[in-house]
């Protein structure tokens, strides 16, 4: 079982996509009395290379998680680099390896290098292999870059960023992608960095709160002779924008997942709409445009403005679905009176997809919202939804199959 | 004689029918909302132009992005658009990073400014300031409220958005809001 | 020497001493403070002659045969060669200091005391080989005649063929000359590197002169002096006429120097040499460096011409009038209280328009340092792994330099802009360039008795001057704009101290300047560039550095050139009001003159404006005469075209200025 792990080593050290030939057991590794382990600092006993190894429990509980190796580079007899490969996920395979070097031979640490083997679009095999590197570069200390690679079958990507003045913040991001796998780097950008915000850059989904005015509607609990659409299966398609300003193309993808029954990407439907003027993605997309999308799919499409919720209704029960503008916070925040904005207008598009009448008195808009974490089928009473529509001139925009 | 036609002026709704109109429909994307507005001459025609940008809220705070485009239009020919620039694409802006927010609302001059009323009442306010203005410029009388339209302006002014307000009319914005620099 | 140049120079300053005694006899106290100022000024500015060219064609001999130094203070021997840059000035005690880079000192960098003897181990690359010693640049200050008068030498590093880096710091330095002096030799002709550079440099200073070196080893010198010719004119926009290239031989002169053989010195070149640098500085600088300082001892004696005619009209006028501008004066010396005090608004404004200059060279400097990173990562990807190898790495670094010249040059066109409009503004809020109200005074009647006395009608110039071209006076300060016009490249790059040694503004400006190259070799050969990341890191903090110093450098300027204005500013209105108090008494007097004491007064009032005439006649002369040299490119501050015309014709439509639109 050591020679096992051994063995992985070199295969995953030579050459490692997608090399699943040794399949370890667990037991394999349970077992103490077959471990190898070289003694003796200052010479390569086995001559496999390494100065020695031991075996790591990372954990402590008994069971080996992998092996440490020590590699004397200059051949001076002291290590220079120490790296230590583990099963993270106990299937009995390397993983996972975590280097430490000592480039300049002054005994301090100054290049750390983690490696991990990642499986990233989550289909059970491992895909890419990420190793994020840190250095020391003027010895005081403090890391001063830290690159990322990426390596997978068709994708190589080095990300470098610095923090020479140790303020905790990059001074500067390098990415450097090769995208076609031939060794030659197809795209560089040089990222300057700002200061102090705390959001991502441009990832909103991280960012995404919850609108504390939005009820849940839930498919389970409800009339259907009070609703008007079908809300249940419409919310099967939301999900959160994928970038600040593709509310309008998060809200025709949805549509269209649903009238077509395909399954749509929204990075590929913000491609199709900049290359037709539909999209800027420093802007967004301008209300009379919204609905192209559906048009270049060939569903028949129709906007205006002046509507009022019984056209909603009618649209609905028809068959119909509908995106709408609105002022998104006047939604998000209900009837509370404590925050406000700067600005005026509507913001943002969402998409209507049912009327929820079982309190007479006071009927519910269901909607899809791309904006918010919890938007998908979300709730919100007639009133609101009226005070944030008027904003957009009760803009609406009807598609039909 | 004394033009009639801006005696009613109201800043205030001429930006909310163009928010409406066919123009901002057609052209400019819904993501993004109008901020506060300037006074410049074509001529001896006093126009009014528009700022736009596009602000994210997050858990009661709002990242503000640096301002996305402008319209500029005759007060007294509204429907007509005398410039429309799209700053993504501008030689001078083409440092600005439109993917990260340029600052937070609210800031700190709007502290005491707790509910969404009061805010809107000062806007009013603000709004019916610029009326002021263009109505004194038009009629060829001194701007005699200056002060008390700058008190209420710097406050108003969202310190983030404030640098970019400058690039679209340094003159207008920084008259009212100079003291801002100096925070 | 026969030098067209300080000659005229000399002239100028003793026109303005004479113009400064008449004020003084006249008893114009503040006229004469002022023109005092006027000539402190003028005697701080110093030509700046730099010397490029390969070493081993001679150009350190050149550089001791002209300074008439037998003792050598450029290092010669043949294996030596110079990799800093070396200035040479007048001082009345010998001192040699070496400028080095130090990030322990307070303001980076240090000064070491050196000999004559040491000198090599300093600059050259045998004793200080790839300036391991990180000397920044050499100070010798000598008591040598030829740089009495104030003429600056500087020797320079190699233009490229030894060493691509040398070519480097040379170039960074060159926005500073006032003429170059492009040294080549009578054995080869010169190489497509020498071109290069050539091309290179006539961007930063137009003003060149080539010197043809051991002519005294090929009789056939003409041979390669009219090939050179050629291919000068290819490769420069310069007219074949003012292309001079003399050849000479600094052996010739130093044998003369040293057995005062007269024929040697006839032979050697170095009369028409040297009086080809000095007439064609003289033609070139001369408008820039002497003519607005004339131009302003003009202005002078005009205030004080226009209160004769002033007084002179008074005598003839009634006691209401002359009451009525009394009063005018009155006022305006209440308004000039109210722009001395600390808190007045002129302050205020200056120090935002300041801020904005600094704010927006700051950014400037940012998309500099940006778009520099793009260049950089550019040239990158488009070497690969190639770019690791030293000399590719070295010809990115060279690209980068280049583009970072040009911008610094950009960069301080667009301030010195900024800043001269902001004086003109300022001189404007203030009044500062109106003197008596004329239009009120015309309105006088005015009854000649004495049709013998003429009063001068204005000149072209005193338009000229009254758009802003004044200079700021220092009062003290540590820099002002006509030291920093060509300077401030060098304040930007690298960042020496402020003053190499007290009390030369030449020796703080030049301080300042490092080559880029210099700084960015040795932040470049810190890094072992094993691989592209490794290249990328090592440029991209270089950039990085570099755009930081800058902006710290330039705001540092700006800064001190602010607190320098401001003080001027103020000495300004301080001296506007004695004056205008003065001007008050004297009216006054005037007034109170009995009848029968007028006829003397009047004919000792034409007396004093007959003198004034006089000097001012002289005046115009000396400006006719610089003006009529013929207008080589000259780095001017750009006059701001006629604001005031635009004001009045505003003033006819819109009375008022709402200040927002």
């Amino acid at each position: 079982m050591f020679d096992n792990l051994l063995d992985n080593l070199i295969d995953y050290v030579e050459g490692f996509l997608g090399d699943d030939d040794e399949n370890n057991t667990d037991d394999d590794f349970k077992e103490e009395e077959d471990f190898i382990s070289d003694t003796g600092h200052g010479s390569d006993s086995d001559d496999d290379g390494f100065l020695f190894e031991e075996s790591v429990d990372i954990d402590g509980d008994g069971i080996i998680d992998g092996v440490t190796t020590y590699e004397d580079i200059d051949g001076d007899g002291v290590a220079d680099i120490a790296t230590t490969y583990l099963d993270t996920d106990g299937d009995g395979m390397i993983d996972s390896a975590t280097s430490y070097q000592d480039t300049d031979g002054d005994g301090i640490i100054d290049t750390v290098s983690v490696s991990e083997y990642l499986d990233t679009d989550d289909d059970g095999i491992m895909d890419s292999f990420v190793t994020d590197s840190y250095y020391d570069i003027d010895g005081d200390g403090t890391v001063d870059i830290h690159e990322t690679e990426i390596l997978s079958d068709d994708y190589h990507a080095v990300i470098t960023e610095a923090d020479m003045d140790n303020d905790g913040e990059a001074d500067y991001i390098v990415v450097q992608e090769d995208l076609d796998g031939d060794g030659i780097v197809d795209n560089s950008e040089v990222i300057p960095t700002a200061t102090d915000y705390p959001y991502d850059i441009d990832d909103i989904t991280d960012n995404v709160g919850n609108a504390p005015a939005y009820e849940q509607f839930d498919p389970d609990n409800c009339d259907l002779d009070d609703i008007i659409g079908d809300p249940g299966a419409a919310m099967d398609s939301w999900h959160v924008q994928e970038t600040s300003s593709s509310c309008a193309v998060a809200s025709q993808e949805f549509i269209l997942e649903q009238l077509t029954g395909y399954e749509f990407d929204e990075a590929d439907l913000r491609d199709f709409a900049e290359t037709n003027g539909w999209y800027d993605p420093d802007g967004g997309t301008s209300m009379r445009d919204v609905g192209n999308i559906l048009e270049a799919a060939g569903l028949e499409v129709e906007r205006s403005t002046g509507n009022s919720i019984t056209d909603i209704e009618n649209c609905l029960e028809n068959g119909g679905q509908i995106i709408v503008g609105v002022d998104a916070y006047e939604l998000w925040d209900g009837e509370s009176n404590d925050f406000y904005l700067p600005g005026d207008g509507a913001n943002h598009a969402i998409q209507v997809i049912g009327v929820d009448h079982s309190d007479p008195s006071e009927p519910m808009v269901i909607i899809n919202d791309s904006g918010t974490a919890n938007g998908g089928g979300a709730m919100v009473s007639l009133d609101v939804f009226m005070d944030a529509w008027e904003d957009s001139g009760y803009f609406m925009v009807e598609a039909y199959a | 004689m004394e033009n009639k036609a801006f005696e009613n002026i109201s800043i205030k709704k001429i930006i909310k029918e163009f928010n409406s109109g066919e123009f901002r429909r057609s052209s400019i994307p819904l993501e993004v909302v109008s901020g506060w507005p300037c006074l410049s001459r074509l001529g001896k025609t006093l126009c009014l132009t528009i700022p736009y940008f596009s602000r994210k809220a997050v858990d009661k705070k709002a990242a503000l992005y640096p301002i996305y485009c402008s319209v500029t239009i005759p007060l007294g020919n509204p429907e007509k658009i005398v410039d429309y620039t799209l700053y993504p694409i501008q030689k001078e802006w083409k440092d600005v990073d439109y993917k990260k927010p340029v600052g937070y609302f609210k800031h700190e001059a709007l502290n005491d400014v707790a509910t969404k009323g009061e805010y809107t009442a000062l806007r009013d306010e603000l709004y019916g300031y610029i009326d002021e203005m263009a109505k004194s410029i038009i009629n060829g009388k001194p701007f005699e409220q200056a002060e008390a339209a700058s008190k209420l302006f710097s406050k108003l002014m969202e310190p983030g958005l404030y640098p970019y307000y400058l690039r679209i009319n340094k003159k207008f914005y920084s008259f009212f809001c100079e003291n801002k620099e100096e925070q | 020497m026969e030098n067209t140049f300080f000659r005229l120079k000399n002239d100028a300053r003793k026109l303005m001493l004479e113009s400064g005694k008449l004020a003084e006899a006249l008893k114009y106290d503040t006229s004469k403070e002022r023109i005092d100022d006027i000539i402190k000024e003028f005697d701080k500015k110093d030509m700046m002659v730099v010397a490029v060219g390969e070493a081993r064609r001679g150009k350190s001999s050149l550089l001791n045969a002209l300074l008439n130094e037998t003792e050598t203070i450029f290092p010669v021997d043949l294996n030596v060669c110079t990799n800093v840059v070396t200035i040479v000035r007048y001082s009345e005690t010998e001192q040699i200091s070496a400028l080095i880079n130090d990030p322990s000192a307070p303001d980076g960098s240090r000064i070491e005391r050196i000999t004559r003897q040491q000198i090599s181990e300093y600059v050259s690359e045998q004793g200080n080989p790839n300036n391991y010693k990180d000397v920044q640049c050499l100070d010798v200050a000598i008591p040598n005649e030829a740089l009495k008068d104030g003429a600056v030498f500087v020797d320079t590093p190699g233009v490229g063929s030894l060493n691509p880096i040398h070519a480097e710091v040379t170039y960074s330095f060159l926005p500073n000359a006032d003429l170059i002096i492009f040294v080549t030799d009578s054995l080869s002709g010169m190489t497509e590197t020498e071109l290069k550079f050539l091309e290179r440099g006539y961007k930063s200073c137009p003003n060149i002169v080539f010197a043809l070196t051991k002519k005294d080893l090929n009789v056939d010198y003409q041979e390669i002096a009219n090939d050179n010719k050629a291919k000068i004119k290819s490769k420069i926009s310069m007219e074949e006429e003012d292309i001079k290239i003399l050849p000479v031989s600094s052996m010739a002169k130093l044998r003369y120097l040293s057995k005062g053989n007269k024929s040697m010195y006839k032979n050697s070149g170095f009369i028409e040499f040297e009086k080809t640098i000095w007439d064609t500085i003289a033609k070139t600088r001369a408008k820039s460096v002497i003519l607005p300082f004339i131009v302003e001892t003009e202005q002078e004696l005009n205030k004080i011409s226009n209160n004769i005619v002033a007084q002179h009209k008074l005598l003839s006028s009634d006691k209401e009038n002359t009451g009525k501008l009394i009063e005018k004066l009155q006022k305006e010396i209440d308004k000039l209280q109210q722009f001395d005090d600390e808190s007045a608004e002129w302050r205020t404004r200056l120090n935002l328009s300041y801020m904005d200059i600094s704010n927006d060279a700051t950014d400037k400097i940012q998309k500099i340092g940006n778009q520099t990173k793009k260049i950089y990562m550019d040239a990158s990807n488009q070497l690969g792994v190639k770019i690791c190898k030293a000399q590719n790495y070295t010809q990115v670094l060279q690209m980068i330099n280049q583009y970072l010249s040009e911008c610094t040059i950009s960069l301080r066109d667009d301030i010195l802009y900024a800043f001269a409009e902001l004086i003109e503004r300022t001189n404007m809020s203030l009044g500062l360039d109106i003197d008596i109200d004329k239009k009120f005074v015309d309105r006088i009647q005015f009854v000649s008795e004495d049709p013998e006395i003429r009063f001068r009608k204005k000149t072209v110039s005193e338009q000229v001057i009254s758009r802003g071209r004044t200079i700021s006076l220092n009062t003290g300060g540590i820099t002002t704009i006509t030291s920093i016009i060509g300077g401030i490249a060098g304040f930007i790059f690298g960042g020496g101290p402020v003053g190499i040694t007290a009390g030369t503004n030449l020796g703080a400006v030049i301080g300042a300047v490092i080559g880029a190259g210099n700084a960015a070799t040795v932040l470049i050969s810190r890094h072992d560039m094993t691989d592209v990341s490794a290249v990328n890191t090592a440029f991209n903090q270089m950039i990085s550095s570099q755009t930081t110093s800058m902006t710290k450098n330039v705001n540092r300027a700006l800064a001190e050139l602010k607190e320098s204005l401001i003080s001027d500013f103020a000495k300004k209105i301080r001296m506007r009001k004695t004056e205008t108090q003065q001007n008050i008494n004297r009216s006054r007097e005037n007034i109170n003159l009995k009848k029968n004491e007028i006829p003397q007064k009047r004919a000792a009032l034409k007396e004093q404006n007959d003198r004034i005439n006089a000097q001012l006649n002289a005046i115009i002369k000396m400006e006719k005469a610089i003006e009529t040299f013929s207008p080589a490119p000259v780095k001017q501050i750009p006059v701001i075209p006629a604001p005031r015309a635009e004001e009045e014709e505003k003033k006819d439509n819109d009375p008022i200025d709402y200040g927002f639109i």
